[in-house]
C-alpha cells in the first residue's frame, strides 16, 4: 500500500509499431493534486492505464515509495492503493448509493450473507468524507449527475486508496456542480491523497490543482506548478506552437431572415421562446445544464416530433412556417444538427468516414437506389480535403478518429447534404484546444457561405466570444438576448446573472 | 504474395473462403469421390436453398435482429402453392402467390419488429408456430402432390448441364449483394444495425428499413419454397424444418455479427457450404444420420471461435476500453 509517493521511471509502451509512451517519468507525492494536460492520443490515458495496471509497460518501471514494484492488472494495482474513477459512469443507475460502492464486495463473509445496516452506515461515513449527506438507500439514477461523480470517487475511497484518477470528473457538469466535485478533490488532498485529474478544461485545471504535467507526442513535456502558468500558456504548451487566437471570430454584414421562433413551447422542456437567426450571424445559447438548449435544438432538428411531444407556437425558416416531425423531414429542409452526443446521434461509428458522409445526402448519391460510388468518392474527398480531416482514407472506421476529426465527419455529412442551417450543440465538448480554434474558423467559413449556424454550449465564453446574437436561457424559458454586435466589450462574466 | 496481404487476406472476412477451399482439398484427398461432377452438382443443388434462405437471413442478421420463421414461411407456402395446383391453377399465378405470401410474412415480422417493437426473436417464434401449425392443420401430416408437370423446371430441371436451382442461387446472389453493397438500402440496413439512434438523427427511418429487411427475407423463403416443392414435386409439413436454424448458422459461420451493423453475403455463402460440404461428406462417409447435427453444432462453435481470435476478442478486454 503507498504511503508518500508513486514514482514513474523510463517508462516507454508500443502498440504494433506506433509507440505511444517514450520514457516517462513521474514522481508523484501524497497530498497533491495533479492536473494531466495534453491533446487526444498525447499519452495521458495510456500512462494512467500503466499506472492502474490496465496495461503493462514495454520498459521501465513503476515505484511506490521507492520500492519498485509491478502492476500486473487493475485488481493488483487496486491492492497497492490505485482508485480509478472512469470518465464515462459506469455505474449502476438501477442500484442504491451502497449498492453502488460496495457491488463488488456486498458481503463481508464466505456465506455471500449480506449485512445491510452496516454498509449502509458504512457508505455514510465515505460520504461523510466528501462532506455529502444523502439518503444512501437512494437509486442512483436519481442523483443528479455531480452527485453521481462523487458517488464514483467515493467507489474508489472505498477501496482504501490513496493514489485516485480521476479521468474528465467534470466534463458532463454545470459550473456550479463542478464546483461540488472540486471540493471534494480538495477534501481528499487536505487528507493526504494523491490525485491525479485529466480535464480538457484549462481553466479548471489551472485553478484545482498544485502541478500540471503536460503530455505531447507520447513524451512528457513538462511539470509545472500551476500558479506559475495562465491559460494562454498552457494551451501552447499542450499544442506545441503558439496558438493563433482562442476565438477567430470574424463578422459579416447581416443578411435576411433565416429561422424564426415565435412563442414556442415545447411542454415541460421549453416555454414561450422567441429569437430570429439572420443570414452572417452566428446564434449562440448559453445556459446551465438543463436550461433548454439541447431542446431547443431538438425542436428544430425534429427530434421532439409532434405525435410525442405537444409543441405549442410557429417556427419560421426562410419564411415559411416549419413542422419539424422527425429528423428525416428537417433534413429534406436541408437543416442540420451536430449533437451534443455525437457517437450515439451524430455517427455511426462502426462505419466509414465515406459511409458516414453521405449518409443524409444518400438520396442525392443514388439513383432508383443505386449508389453511385463514383460521385460520392469524389464528394467525400473533396470533404477531407477542405475540412482537413485526418485519417489514412476515407475507408476508415470513424470510431478510430479522434474527437475533433469525429466532429468534422458529422459536419461533412451536413456540408454533403449541402444543408442550408447547421445546429452544434456542445460543438467542442472533448476536443483539444488547438483543432477547436480549427473548428470555429469552420464556423466563420459556413456563414461567410450563408449557411445559418446556431451554437449551444455550455462553455459560456465560446458561446459569448463565436456569436452575434446570444440568447440565455433558464430553466426553459429565454431570460436575455444580448446582441454581441453591439456590446463587444461584454464578458463571459456578464452573463452569469442571467443563467 | 507478400507477407503483409496475405495477413490481410486472413484476417478480411474472405478468410472464410480459404477454410472452404482447404476443406474441399483435404476431403477430395481422403475421400475421391467427393470431387466427382455428379457429387459436386447434388452438393451445390442442396446448398442452392439453404444457402437463398442465408442470404435473406444475413439481412435480417445486418439490423441486429433475427428470423426463426422462414423454415415455417417456406413450409406454408409450399404447401398454399401445392393446393392452388390442385385446383389447376397455372404456374405463374401460383409463382406470384408464393412470393405474395413471402412478402406478406415478411411484412408482418418486419412491423412486428419496428413498429409494435416486439423483440425480433419473439415475434418470428411466433409466426415460425403459427406457420408450422396452419401447415400441420391443412395437410394433416400428410404430403400433397404437385402434378404440373412444367413446374419441375424450377427443381429439377438442368440448363447446360446444371440443376436450375444453381442458376437461382446465383441470381440470388448477384442481387443480395448489389442490395448489400450498391443499393442504398443495404447503407441503411447497416446503419441501423450498429447504431439505430445515430440513423434515425441522419434521417433514416428505422421502422421501414427493418421492414425491407424482413421482407427480403421472406422473399428468399419464398424462392427456396418454389425450389423445394419442386425438386419433390410435393409439399409436406416437414419440408422446412430446421432449415432457418442452418441459414443462422450459415450467416453466423460466414462471420456477419449477431448483434447487428455488418453483413457479408459471400461469407454466408461460403458458410452454407461449409455445412453442406461437412454433411454431404458424412453422407459418403456412411456416417450415422443422427451425428450430423452434432458435427453441425460443433462447426458452429469453431467458427465463433475462429471469429473471435480474428478479430482479437479473446486477447482484449472489452469492458476495459
Amino acid at each position: 500500500m503507498i504511503k508518500e509517493s508513486l514514482e514513474l521511471r523510463h517508462i516507454c509502451k508500443s502498440f504494433g509499431a506506433v509507440q505511444v509512451l517514450d520514457d516517462i517519468n513521474l514522481t508523484l507525492t501524497s497530498g497533491k493534486i495533479y492536473g494531466l494536460a495534453g491533446e487526444n492520443g498525447a499519452g495521458k490515458s495510456t500512462t494512467m492505464k500503466i499506472i492502474n495496471g490496465a496495461y503493462i509497460a514495454d520498459k521501465g518501471e513503476i515505484l511506490i515509495d521507492g520500492e519498485p514494484t509491478h502492476f500486473s492488472s487493475p485488481l493488483s494495482a487496486q491492492e497497492a492503493g490505485i482508485g480509478m474513477v472512469y470518465q464515462e459512469l459506469n455505474m449502476l443507475p438501477d442500484l442504491s448509493i451502497t449498492e453502488n460502492v460496495f457491488i463488488s464486495r456486498l458481503a463481508d463473509n464466505k456465506a455471500g450473507y449480506i449485512r445491510w445496516n452496516k454498509l449502509h452506515e458504512k457508505t455514510k461515513e465515505l460520504l461523510k468524507m466528501l462532506n455529502l449527506e444523502l439518503d444512501t438507500h437512494i437509486k442512483l439514477g436519481d442523483l443528479k449527475v455531480a452527485h453521481q461523480q462523487l458517488i464514483a470517487i467515493v467507489r474508489a475511497l472505498s477501496i482504501d486508496c490513496k493514489v485516485i484518477i480521476l479521468d474528465e470528473p467534470t466534463s458532463a457538469l454545470t459550473e456550479k456542480d463542478s464546483a461540488l466535485v472540486l471540493d471534494a478533490i480538495r477534501r481528499l488532498k487536505d487528507l493526504g491523497y494523491i490525485i491525479i485529474y485529466i480535464s480538457h478544461k484549462l481553466q479548471e485545471m489551472l485553478t484545482a490543482t498544485d502541478e500540471i504535467i503536460v503530455f505531447r507526442n507520447g513524451r512528457k513535456i513538462g511539470q509545472y506548478a500551476s500558479a506559475e502558468l495562465d491559460e494562454e500558456k498552457l494551451s501552447e504548451l499542450i499544442a506545441g506552437r503558439k496558438l493563433e487566437a482562442k476565438f477567430p471570430k470574424k463578422r459579416y454584414p447581416q443578411g435576411k431572415e433565416l429561422l424564426r421562433f415565435d412563442h414556442v413551447s415545447v411542454e415541460g422542456y421549453l416555454e414561450d421562446v422567441s429569437f430570429t437567426l439572420y443570414e452572417g450571424d452566428i446564434l449562440g445559447f448559453a445556459g446551465l445544464l438543463g436550461a433548454g438548449k439541447t431542446e431547443i435544438a431538438k425542436t428544430i432538428f425534429g427530434v421532439f416530433g409532434k405525435n410525442t411531444f405537444h409543441i405549442t407556437g410557429k417556427i419560421y425558416f426562410e419564411g415559411k412556417e416549419l413542422h419539424p416531425e422527425n429528423p428525416g423531414k428537417s433534413i429534406q429542409n436541408k437543416i442540420g444538427l451536430v449533437p451534443e452526443n455525437r457517437a450515439a446521434e451524430g455517427l455511426v461509428t462502426d462505419m466509414s468516414i465515406m459511409d458516414n458522409a453521405i449518409m443524409v445526402s444518400l438520396k442525392k448519391m443514388a439513383r432508383f437506389g443505386w449508389l453511385d460510388k463514383k460521385a460520392a468518392k469524389t464528394s467525400v474527398d473533396e470533404m477531407i480535403q477542405s475540412l482537413e480531416i485526418k485519417c489514412n482514407g476515407m475507408g476508415q472506421k470513424v470510431g478510430d478518429l479522434s474527437g475533433g476529426n469525429q466532429q468534422k465527419v458529422v459536419l461533412a455529412k451536413w456540408l454533403t447534404l449541402g444543408a442550408k442551417l447547421i445546429i452544434f450543440d456542445e460543438p467542442t465538448r472533448g476536443i483539444d484546444v488547438g483543432a477547436k480554434v480549427a473548428f470555429y474558423e469552420l464556423m466563420n467559413q459556413l456563414v461567410s457561405q450563408g449557411i445559418g449556424v446556431i451554437i449551444m454550449s455550455s462553455e459560456t465564453d465560446e458561446v459569448v466570444n463565436m456569436s452575434d446574437t446570444v440568447v440565455v436561457l433558464k430553466e426553459g424559458k429565454v431570460s436575455g438576448t444580448i446582441s454581441m454586435r453591439e456590446n463587444e466589450q461584454l464578458s463571459e462574466k456578464d452573463f452569469q446573472k442571467y443563467m | 504474395m507478400n507477407r503483409e496481404k496475405l495477413k490481410k487476406l486472413l484476417s478480411s472476412e474472405m478468410s472464410i473462403i480459404l477454410v472452404l477451399v482447404l476443406l474441399c482439398v483435404i476431403i477430395s484427398i481422403i475421400t475421391p469421390t467427393f470431387a466427382s461432377t455428379r457429387n459436386i452438382m447434388s452438393l451445390l443443388l442442396r446448398t442452392s436453398s439453404t444457402g437463398i434462405l442465408a442470404i435473406g437471413m444475413t439481412f435480417v442478421i445486418a439490423t441486429g435482429g433475427i428470423d426463426l420463421s422462414v423454415g415455417g414461411q417456406l413450409t406454408l407456402m409450399a404447401v398454399v402453392g401445392a393446393l392452388f395446383f390442385e385446383n389447376n391453377w397455372p404456374v405463374p399465378v401460383v409463382i406470384l402467390v408464393i412470393y405474395a405470401l413471402g412478402l406478406l410474412f415478411g411484412l408482418f415480422n418486419g412491423v412486428g419488429a419496428s413498429v409494435l417493437k416486439f423483440p425480433p426473436f419473439m415475434v418470428t417464434l411466433a409466426l415460425q408456430m403459427i406457420t408450422y401449425g396452419v401447415t400441420l392443420y391443412i395437410t394433416e401430416g400428410r404430403s400433397i402432390l404437385i402434378k404440373q408437370e412444367s413446374y419441375e423446371f424450377f427443381g429439377l430441371g438442368k440448363i447446360a448441364g446444371i440443376p436450375v436451382p444453381v442458376y437461382i442461387f446465383v441470381l440470388v446472389i448477384i442481387i443480395g449483394t448489389l442490395l448489400l453493397k450498391r443499393f442504398t438500402v443495404g447503407r441503411k440496413i447497416l446503419a441501423i444495425g450498429s447504431n439505430a439512434k445515430g440513423a434515425w438523427y441522419s434521417g433514416i427511418n428505422v421502422a421501414l428499413t427493418t421492414i425491407i429487411a424482413y421482407i427480403i427475407a421472406g422473399l428468399t423463403a419464398s424462392t427456396a419454397a418454389i425450389i423445394l416443392s419442386s425438386k419433390l414435386m410435393s409439399a409436406a409439413a416437414t419440408l422446412g424444418e430446421g432449415m432457418e436454424l442452418d441459414a443462422i448458422a450459415a450467416v453466423v459461420i460466414g462471420g456477419t455479427s449477431l448483434a447487428g451493423g455488418n453483413g457479408y453475403i459471400v461469407g454466408t455463402i461460403a458458410g452454407s457450404l461449409i455445412i453442406e460440404v461437412i454433411s454431404n461428406w458424412m453422407t459418403l462417409q456412411s456416417v450415422n444420420p443422427f451425428l450430423r447435427n452434432v458435427v453441425k453444432g460443433g462447426i458452429i462453435l469453431l467458427a465463433l471461435l475462429i471469429d473471435n481470435i480474428r478479430r482479437g476478442k479473446l486477447t482484449k478486454n472489452e469492458f476495459a476500453a
